[in-house]
């Protein structure tokens, strides 16, 4: 955050253009690229927009050397990278950074950046030592330099995504949603690193739903649908093509309605009652004292940073995670100690954090697997009409492989199939997580039709404004402790909720040597 | 070499095969290397040894008795010791079970003496004959059960219902808990019926040849190599792969003579895993 000088550190790169001719893709049936042609030129910094399933990550890993092409070519400088493994394409100076980094867990981040280097047998032994000398000052982790991987917070790690592509001697960088998941300060911190990457002369090209990443990276977006290039121009051009934002924007475009916010609902009895909660993994409290409550029907969102333990709360409630201490009520019935098949069978639904589908079964066999155990035949076809009624989108693709559809259509399969099990109360962690917005809208359509039949949410986001906005009430988590709980007006407040987000709990609440705000952002990279 | 000998190995490669049936489901489903898998092989032949012995039952009429008693133990064992050892890792499992296929090993030895046994049926002595050819009964038939299991097997994997559950509990346990899939008792029911399979496959075995207290070894080191060879988790491939190590181990011991059979069936073995890592008929849907 105040690194403006030290980024300066990394030392200046010349890429060359990469051009891609009448590149098509196909995966079975599926044409992920149809006859793409795109040019980035030496030193520029390009973002790749698009729906879920327009082949944007398919783009980069084809570039990457991950994925051949069907057709086309591909070049980088004069050098085709043509039947290329992905480590050739490394060595000419290619790199590909991942949504979510894959790091040796129980590598220090020098000995990550070492391997990187070395790897890629980028220059001689005596430069590599100091390449990644100088990619750690520059991706600001020389401070965790022998700190294992595995312990590094979310922001640390995608640094150290960067880093290792910067180690491996890239002069042209493929950035595959490195930003997702990251919000406020964290989020300003990735974007001042990638734009001291791309400041470097190294070019960039991003594939990014964080618009931020977008607006304030790039001097050039191309927009992609269906695996077609149908826009290309500056930021501003894009957002104003009428097309794009119909295909891209959706609903979410300035102005816009949002979805209405539901009638407060009646003072229900509650559904579920948390008391006390603690809960954790090994010697780690991911939870501690935590009270809440959902009534029938209510729509709840949990908030907070990475780390605050929100996908704990969601596993302490579906059963994935024992309680060490505290209680949890379901219609006033002890359901702490029963196990997560058994709460499930109660009406707990469950759609857990990177959807779990399953993969090898079919849309229809996800869907159905959802099902109680006893329901009838009948029973079950009905509520799969039901289900198909709620998410159209999934009945052209009943019969296909789960493992095939595209993020957007996995998250939609991973709510049909807990709808499946006729729930009271839905789980949703993480819905829109890495999803285009537009998809994300429609996702929040179908939640307010959910809740309509009388089902609960709890929602776990990052995309605070959207749940919010159709929440009865919210609680905002800190380390495993409850900052906030109440109505989600105040919230939308942004100066408020970032002091939820990292201030300490309220007078009772607070735990000894709490560090000052700021502060506690710092630490909570490196913590959790 | 001539054809009877040829299509006496494809048979005996049927029995491995039905032999394999059950490490292959459960190394499948709870992707663990059941080392006990020839104990309950073995098992089963002493059990309905005992059954032919004390009640004079003919080895087939015990059979029915000797699969549910081995479902049985399967169950319990998974329930009560294979649950609580593979939540503290695959390695557990793997040296626990051996534990058992050690303790399984002592406990016939000192029931039944390390003296050969075998199973008296009149299908032990009696041939088919088919064309030029005659063929081992008794073989004929552990192929025929061999298929008509694995086929019943496959298609009700891939196509009902509690099919897919044993597929989602295998491929995601904790995510198929949040179905309301009970996977302990999924685990331990396809143990259980890995248990009868082991059983069927030990009743003929013991028909087919003599046994030994530690004939568990080597039918586990077959079962192992046709397993891997046909595909983790592919049912139809342990069936192919187990034909194919019959056919390779005749055709050696024509060309090459007895000494050399084993040799060649783990040096296909080998080829395969370098070739083809998957198997032969790839990754199951397991």
């Amino acid at each position: 955050m105040t690194g403006g000088d030290r980024l300066a550190t990394l030392a200046p790169a010349t890429s060359e253009a990469l051009v891609l001719e009448h590149v098509t893709r196909r995966f079975g049936g599926v044409v992920a690229t149809d006859d793409l042609s795109l040019a980035v030129a030496p030193g520029e910094a390009v973002g790749v927009i698009g729906p879920n399933g327009a082949g944007k990550s398919t783009l980069l890993r084809l570039v990457a050397g991950v994925l051949q092409p069907s057709s086309g070519t591909i070049c980088y400088g004069d050098r085709s990278l043509r039947q290329l493994p992905p480590h050739d394409v490394n060595r000419l100076g290619v790199g590909l950074a991942n949504q979510i980094p894959c790091p040796f867990r129980a590598l220090t981040v020098e000995e990550n950046l070492r391997v990187a280097a070395t790897a890629s047998r980028a220059g001689r032994r005596s430069s590599q030592k100091g390449a990644v000398g100088e990619v750690l000052a520059a991706c600001q982790l020389d401070a965790l330099a022998r700190t294992p991987a595995g312990q590094l917070g979310l922001l640390d790690l995608k640094r150290l995504e960067l880093g290792r592509v910067l180690a491996s001697g890239a002069r042209t960088l493929l950035l595959d949603e490195v930003a997702a998941g990251l919000v406020g300060k964290e989020l300003t911190a990735a974007i001042e690193l990638i734009r001291a990457i791309h400041a470097s002369g190294r070019s960039l090209v991003i594939v990014e739903h964080v618009q931020r990443v977008i607006e304030e990276v790039v001097d050039r977006v191309v927009v992609l649908d269906w695996g077609r290039l149908i826009a290309d121009g500056t930021p501003g051009e894009v957002a104003s093509d009428p097309h794009v934002r119909k295909i891209y924007l959706g609903s979410t475009t300035e102005g816009a309605p949002r979805p209405a916010a539901p009638a407060p609902t009646p003072r229900a009895a509650p559904l579920l009652s948390i008391d006390g909660l603690t809960a954790g993994y090994g010697s780690l409290v991911a939870l501690s004292d935590v009270s809440c409550a959902i009534g029938e029907g209510q729509i709840v969102s949990v908030l907070g940073a990475n780390g605050a333990g929100k996908s704990t709360l969601a596993r302490a409630i579906s059963g994935h995670v024992p309680a060490r201490a505290g209680r949890i009520l379901w219609r006033d019935r002890p359901v702490t100690t029963l196990a997560a098949h058994e709460r499930a069978r109660l009406g707990i639904a469950h759609s857990p954090e990177g959807r779990r589908i399953f993969s090898e079964h079919t849309v229809r066999e996800n869907l159905l697997l959802g099902s109680p155990r006893r329901a009838s035949r009948a029973r079950r076809a009905d509520r799969l009409d039901w289900v198909l009624e709620v998410l159209p989108a999934l009945r052209r693709l009943a019969g296909r492989r789960a493992g095939m559809l595209s993020g957007g259509e996995q998250q939609m399969l991973a709510i049909g199939r807990a709808l499946m099990a006729e729930p009271s109360l839905l789980v949703c962690d993480e819905l829109s997580l890495g999803l285009a917005p537009a998809i994300v809208d429609s996702l929040y359509e179908t939640l307010l039709e959910v809740q309509r039949h009388g089902i609960a949410l709890l929602l776990i986001e990052q995309n605070t404004h959207r749940s919010l906005a159709i929440s009865g009430s919210a609680y905002v988590l800190h380390r495993g402790r409850v900052t906030y709980a109440g109505s989600p007006d105040p919230l939308l407040d942004e100066a408020f909720l970032a002091d939820r987000y990292f201030a300490a709990p309220g007078a009772g609440a607070v735990p000894p040597a709490e560090p000052p705000p700021g502060q506690v952002v710092a630490t909570s990279h490196g913590g959790s | 070499m001539n054809a009877t000998t040829i299509l006496n190995g494809l048979l005996m490669g049927g029995l491995y095969a039905l032999v394999a049936l059950g490490l292959s489901l459960v190394f499948g489903v709870l992707r663990l290397i059941n080392l006990a898998h020839g104990v309950l092989v073995v098992g089963a032949s002493y059990g309905a040894l005992e059954l032919t012995q004390l009640v004079h039952l003919g080895p087939f009429a015990a059979l029915p008795v000797v699969v549910v008693v081995a479902a049985c133990f399967g169950y319990g064992l998974q329930r009560l010791v294979l649950t609580n050892l593979l939540l503290k890792g695959t390695e557990a499992g793997i040296v626990g079970t051996f534990g058992l296929a050690v303790l399984g090993e002592a406990a016939f030895a000192s029931g039944f003496t390390s003296n050969g046994q075998s199973l008296s049926s009149s299908l032990a002595t009696a041939s088919i004959r088919i064309g030029g050819t005659t063929l081992e009964a008794v073989l004929v038939v552990a192929t025929a059960v061999a298929v008509a299991l694995t086929a019943v097997l496959a298609l009700g994997i891939s196509r009902t219902r509690a099919g897919s559950v044993l597929r989602a509990a295998a491929s995601d346990p904790a995510t198929a808990e949040l179905m309301g899939i009970d996977v302990r008792q999924v685990f331990a029911v396809a143990v259980a019926l890995a248990a009868a399979l082991a059983a069927v496959a030990g009743v003929l075995y013991g028909v087919a040849s003599s046994f030994t207290p530690t004939s568990d070894t080597s039918l586990l080191l077959i079962a192992v190599a046709v397993v891997v060879v046909g595909g983790v988790g592919n049912l139809t491939g342990t069936l192919v792969a187990g034909l194919a190590v019959g056919l390779v181990q005749a055709l050696s011991v024509g060309l090459f003579g007895g000494g050399y059979s084993d040799f060649t069936v783990y040096l296909l073995f080998f080829l395969v895993l370098v070739v083809r890592p998957t198997g032969l008929l790839g990754r199951g849907a397991l």
